[in-house]
């Protein structure tokens, strides 16, 4: 007789249900949520104090928006620094941390099936559930921000009025500029229309140690971009200065240009950056060229891009801040601003603009004002020039705006009321509860 | 409940405690400075002079206010203190000490400057500070000394060329001792500034040409009789040829002094209320741009008086005059009756503008009434008398604790302590009034406002768990933060009714994201007190963890932290909301933005924690003292990293009472925890606090 063991599907499928199982139970846990907030509130705190020494975006960038990072704590006390050495800082404590990515990745996770899935759908839960869902639909909002939000600024001077002469100042714009990123655009300079194709400054960052070939298709010259500079200055090279960077002819005689590499600051968008470029044509010719990306663009309609001409073809290369399109027109009316009496500080400041596509509608635009139209956001964020503007007398004003597209605007103000509503309805329902307890008068009594 | 041997010795404790501390304040107390020589004015100003002056309307940084007011928070900010105290030898030789309230202050500085540059003023608290300007080292100094005006003028060269030199070095690389001698110079100039104002009243011109003298009545010409005299004034000037080359001496010397006093205060105080002019008044132009940027200037005397000159406005002549009265009087009564005159003249102007500008269709911001209510409020401190009542209140609430049987004493307390918080509630409401604000605009609002939602929640856990435990909690914590109040008041030394910047003038957001945030903050607070009352009766044996008074702690806390993160959460997304509306983000990671944030992991960690067991008693009660540590982070600290978008609030001063309150917050927990290891339930205990476990 003979026995034989008959496996099931359900056998093998057992040890794979039990592992699922515990990832399931891991993630939902309550406990891993704890270990989560608090890693999350660990980096909060030492992403604010890395703000001091490192400014806002890098601090951004390390804490907030990275996977894995090792976080220096300068030891202090009573704002004095702590085993302080030669450099007179304190001693540095270095903590290896995740990110959080992967801390708020896991938070929605856990969120997601153990404060919503796996969460007894009871009357006594129901705040419970509704603040999860609100603070889910936030991390979703913060998310969908982070990956398909993009904002930058724009700056116009007041229309002119009649009779003044247009001049090359900026009035009206259907673009705006990004803040921080760069891009090279090669114009193609058809007399009456400029053609643009663009690389983006990501595709440009090898060059700071080496070359980068630009080619396109059709084009007759490929573009090297060599000596990228994240900040820099360009100057003229006199007698007495070294440099390791290549000398340019200036084109007039004189003893030549370069680019001089700076430190780069903390905040990003203060930082100008700048590189050589070099166009080899197919019949051998060679133009060596600096593009440095000095923003003029707010404020003036021109600009000075590298320019070299190619089997009777202009072309133009131009480093600039990203330039992004409205689907409207924002024309500057008029600009007021009315300070504190007797101080310089202003009490109020605001645009009045109008929209030419919608028969010149009018809107205006000041602090906790913004103008909201076809999925962007135009922010008042200051002005210029501070020391003039009409009807002083003073030199036209131009006002700054912020101009953001974000799929997700409004959708914090709604997991705020969504939050406020569970989180209400939770503890009112816990204090109601308490208050009929036999505990209260238990205690009460004792 | 009967009282227990702990209690009685933890309280006899309390009140050695308090007693020491009372002892060691008096022996610390230190003699009043001298003020050497013979003094201008020994008579004290009229008492109800001085209340007249008090609600005279001045403009300074942006606002129409109380002259006392400006008075108070300039004495605050270069001298450190409420009063200026000093001792001088009177004519009988005995000694006198005089207190003066900032007002009385402020008229020595304009009406007898001389002697108020005498008066002890700087406070210096580092004898190398003292050395670093070359004064002699008697061997005797204390842990501060005061400098007055005139002693730190000798050595001004030598202040301003140090404090320009340690102005290069970034703020936290620079020494005391630097950061001292850079404050000093900022308070010196100052003081410089507010002398100045009416310094030019204090000065004439000798003439000596019969026809300058003929013209203004006098051999000497101050800015009073120039204004008296205008018109023979211009009459002079226009006889002159056009390059004034033969011109007499002393008209050219008016000339250049009136020169001088023009633009001698620039900046200033508004000390002249504006005037309308008709001629503007008839162009509808002028008007038209007025309502675009319209706000009521008022002119420090400079100004006015080149308007006067220019006949711009002639009515504001008798006002100059009247000041020069008050300045150059002979003795103290003439000069009351010219301080009188002026407060009358430029109410009156002030009232006129104001209801012409309202006439024509704008606005005005001055009222007298509002200012006459600025000054009682500052007059009556409803908040520093509520220090009195939150203190007596915890001393019954002490002795709740001796007898605790005492309905009597557990009513009188509670009753005492609502009192208290009246007095506070009616100054926060007087101050919403005053400003035409919700109850918070900045830093030193918050802590009127945190106190009085901290008590009234301390209040309701009592009135919910009657354990006379939040009973002394509640005006503890009101007494406490009112205190801080005064204290940053002083330290701070900025008027804590100025207008608002822009982006915060917007009294929804004022209403809703603040004051929901800080309400938040006050329930942090409270359940951290309570929190560290569980630790600190645990350690000291005045009941049993499993005790009904420890579990009710528990629940309190407990209690106190739900509503606390109701009100954080929603204020934090409020702020994004808020944010996303005037800077084009919801989040930004500034530093005061995380600092919300961090209150409300916190205290959600702490939730959860509670509910999945990881923590238990202990656990949960130390989890919520360090959250009392990350509200303090939060409401105060931030601001002194002098970075962000929220930096509204820097002041050195806080530094020392935040990292005292880490320290206090770490040593109560670090004590508890060592009490928990050292000093572990029974093993009964234990059962029955698991059986009772808060969910």
């Amino acid at each position: 007789m003979s026995s034989a063991s008959v496996s099931t599907p359900e056998d093998s499928a057992r040890p794979l249900a039990r592992v699922g199982a515990a990832v399931v139970a891991v993630l939902s846990s309550m406990k891993l949520a704890v270990v989560l907030l608090v890693l999350l509130g660990l980096l909060t705190w030492l992403g604010t104090l890395a703000q001091i020494e490192d400014g806002l975006w890098k601090a951004q960038k390390d804490y907030f928006e990275s996977w894995f990072l090792i976080a220096d704590l300068e030891l202090g006390w009573w704002g004095q620094p702590l085993f302080a050495g030669d450099d007179g800082k304190g001693f540095v404590l270095r903590i290896p941390l995740p990110g959080a990515y992967p801390v708020m990745a896991l938070l929605f996770v856990n969120l997601l099936v153990g404060g919503m899935v796996r969460l007894r759908w009871r009357a006594r839960n129901a705040g419970v559930l509704i603040v999860h869902v609100g603070i889910a639909l936030l991390l979703l909002a913060g998310f969908v921000k982070m990956e398909y939000s993009y904002s930058g600024g724009l700056a116009l001077y007041e229309s002119p009025t009649e009779g003044e002469g247009v001049s090359s100042r900026l009035y009206e714009a259907s673009t705006f500029v990004s803040f921080h990123d760069y891009e090279l655009a090669l114009l193609r300079d058809d007399g009456d229309t400029v053609e643009e194709r663009v690389v983006a400054e990501a595709d440009l960052l090898a060059a700071a140690d080496g070359t980068v070939t630009l080619r396109g298709d059709g084009l007759p010259f490929v573009i090297q971009v060599h000596h990228w500079m994240e900040r820099c200055s360009p100057l003229p090279k006199g007698p007495m200065v070294r440099t390791t960077s290549p000398v340019l002819d200036d084109g007039d005689g004189g003893p030549g240009v370069f680019l001089r590499r700076e430190k780069p600051l903390p905040e990003r968008g203060q930082n100008t950056a700048g590189c050589y470029v070099t166009v080899l044509t197919n019949n051998q010719q060679r133009f060596d060229g600096i593009v440095y990306g000095a923003e003029m663009r707010p404020f003036e309609k021109r600009r000075v891009p590298f320019t070299f001409e190619v089997e009777g073809q202009k072309w133009g290369l131009d480093l600039r801040r990203v330039v992004y399109d409205l689907p409207f027109t924002v024309r500057l009316k008029r600009f007021v601003k009315r300070d504190h009496p007797g101080t310089l500080t202003a009490a109020d400041y605001r645009s009045f603009v109008t929209i030419p596509e919608e028969e010149d509608r009018e809107a205006q635009i000041y602090m906790n004002n913004p103008l909201r139209k076809d999925g962007f956001v135009v922010y008042q964020t200051s002005w210029g020039p501070q020391n003039g503007g009409r009807p002083a007398g003073g030199p036209p004003w131009y006002s700054v705006f912020e101009i953001a597209e974000n799929p997700s605007d409004k959708w914090p103000e709604y997991a705020c009321w969504v939050i406020a509503i569970g989180l209400v309805l939770h503890f009112v329902l816990k204090l109601s509860r308490f208050l009929n307890s036999s505990t209260r008068r238990t205690l009460s009594e004792a | 409940m009967t009282p227990q041997p702990h209690m009685v010795r933890s309280n006899l404790l309390l009140t050695l405690l308090a007693a020491a501390f009372v002892a060691l304040s008096s022996a610390c107390s230190r003699a009043v400075p001298r003020v050497e020589g013979a003094l201008e004015r020994t008579t004290p100003w009229s008492e109800e002079l001085v209340e007249q002056v008090a609600s005279t309307p001045v403009q300074a940084n942006g606002r129409v206010k109380p002259l006392s007011v400006l008075a108070a928070f300039t004495l605050y900010d270069v001298h450190g203190r409420r009063d200026l105290k000093y001792s001088f030898t009177a004519a009988d030789g005995a000694q006198q000490k005089v207190t003066l309230e900032p007002t009385e202050w402020l008229l020595d500085v304009w009406c007898y400057p001389k002697q108020a540059s005498r008066y002890p003023l700087f406070r210096v608290e580092n004898t190398s500070v003292m050395d670093a300007l070359g004064f002699a080292n008697d061997g005797q100094r204390q842990d501060f000394e005061y400098l007055s005006y005139g002693q730190v003028y000798d050595v001004v060269d030598t202040l301003q060329d140090l404090a320009r030199k340690y102005s290069r070095i970034e703020q936290r690389d620079r020494s005391a001792v630097q950061e001292h001698l850079i404050q000093l110079w900022s308070r010196f100039l100052k003081y410089d500034r507010l002398q100045r104002q009416l310094g030019a009243l204090h000065y004439s011109v000798p003439v000596r040409e019969p026809e300058v003298q003929q013209a203004f009545g006098a051999e000497q010409v101050d800015l009073g009789k120039l204004v008296a005299n205008i018109d023979a004034f211009q009459r002079l000037l226009s006889a002159q040829d056009a390059e004034m080359s033969k011109a007499p001496k002393g008209l050219l010397d008016i000339a250049e002094f009136v020169g001088k006093a023009i633009t001698n205060d620039e900046d200033g105080v508004g000390l002249v209320a504006p005037q309308w002019l008709e001629a503007d008044i008839a162009d509808t132009e002028v008007l038209k741009k007025a309502r675009d940027a319209w706000s009521e200037t008022w002119r420090p005397l400079g100004e006015s008086l080149e308007d006067v000159i220019m006949h711009r406005t002639p009515a504001e002549a008798g006002v100059l005059i009247g000041l020069q009265r008050a300045v150059s009087a002979d003795n103290l009564q003439q000069k009351e009756e010219a301080l009188l005159a002026y407060r009358e003249a430029t109410v009156a102007a002030a009232s006129a503008h104001a209801q012409r500008a309202l006439e024509l269709g704008l606005t005005s911001e001055f009222d007298q009434d509002k200012v006459q209510l600025e000054t009682d409020y500052y007059r009556s401190a409803w908040h520093y008398q509520s220090i009195h009542w939150f203190l007596f209140g915890f001393v019954l609430a002490a002795g709740c604790w001796l007898v605790p049987r005492s309905r009597l004493l557990w009513a009188a307390s509670l009753g005492v302590t609502v009192l208290a918080l009246g007095m506070l509630s009616y100054d926060v409401v007087l101050r919403c009034l005053i400003t035409e604000r919700p109850p918070i605009k900045n830093l030193y609002d918050t802590f009127l406002f945190i106190a009085a939602v901290g008590v009234l929640l301390a209040v309701i856990a009592e009135l919910m768990l009657p354990r006379r435990i939040a009973l002394a909690a509640a005006p503890f914590l009101g007494a406490l933060l009112v205190m801080f109040a005064r204290m940053f008041e002083v330290a701070d030394g900025s008027d804590t009714m100025d207008p608002l910047v822009a982006v915060l003038d917007s009294n929804f957001w004022l209403a809703t994201h603040v004051t929901t945030i800080n309400i938040g903050y006050a329930a942090g607070l409270v359940a951290a007190l309570l929190a560290n009352v569980w630790i600190l009766m645990r350690v000291l044996r005045i009941s049993h963890p499993d005790d009904a008074p420890m579990k009710a702690l528990i629940r309190m806390t407990y209690g106190v932290t739900c509503f606390g993160l109701t009100f954080a959460v929603v204020g934090t997304i409020l702020g994004g909301v808020w944010a996303n509306d005037s800077w084009g983000r919801f989040w930004g990671w500034d530093p005061k933005e995380n600092g919300a944030l961090m209150i409300c992991l916190a205290q959600i960690a702490l939730l959860h924690a509670r509910f999945s067991g990881l923590v238990r008693d202990f656990g949960f009660v130390a989890w919520s003292a360090i959250t009392g540590a990350v509200v303090v982070f939060s409401w105060f600290h931030v601001n002194l990293l002098g970075i962000g978008l929220h930096s509204y609030g820097f002041s050195s001063g806080l530094r020392d009472a935040v990292w005292t309150s880490y320290v206090v917050q770490a040593g109560f927990v670090a004590i508890g925890a060592a009490d928990v290891v050292l000093r572990p339930k029974p093993a009964r205990a234990a059962k029955a606090a698991a059986a009772t476990a808060v969910a």
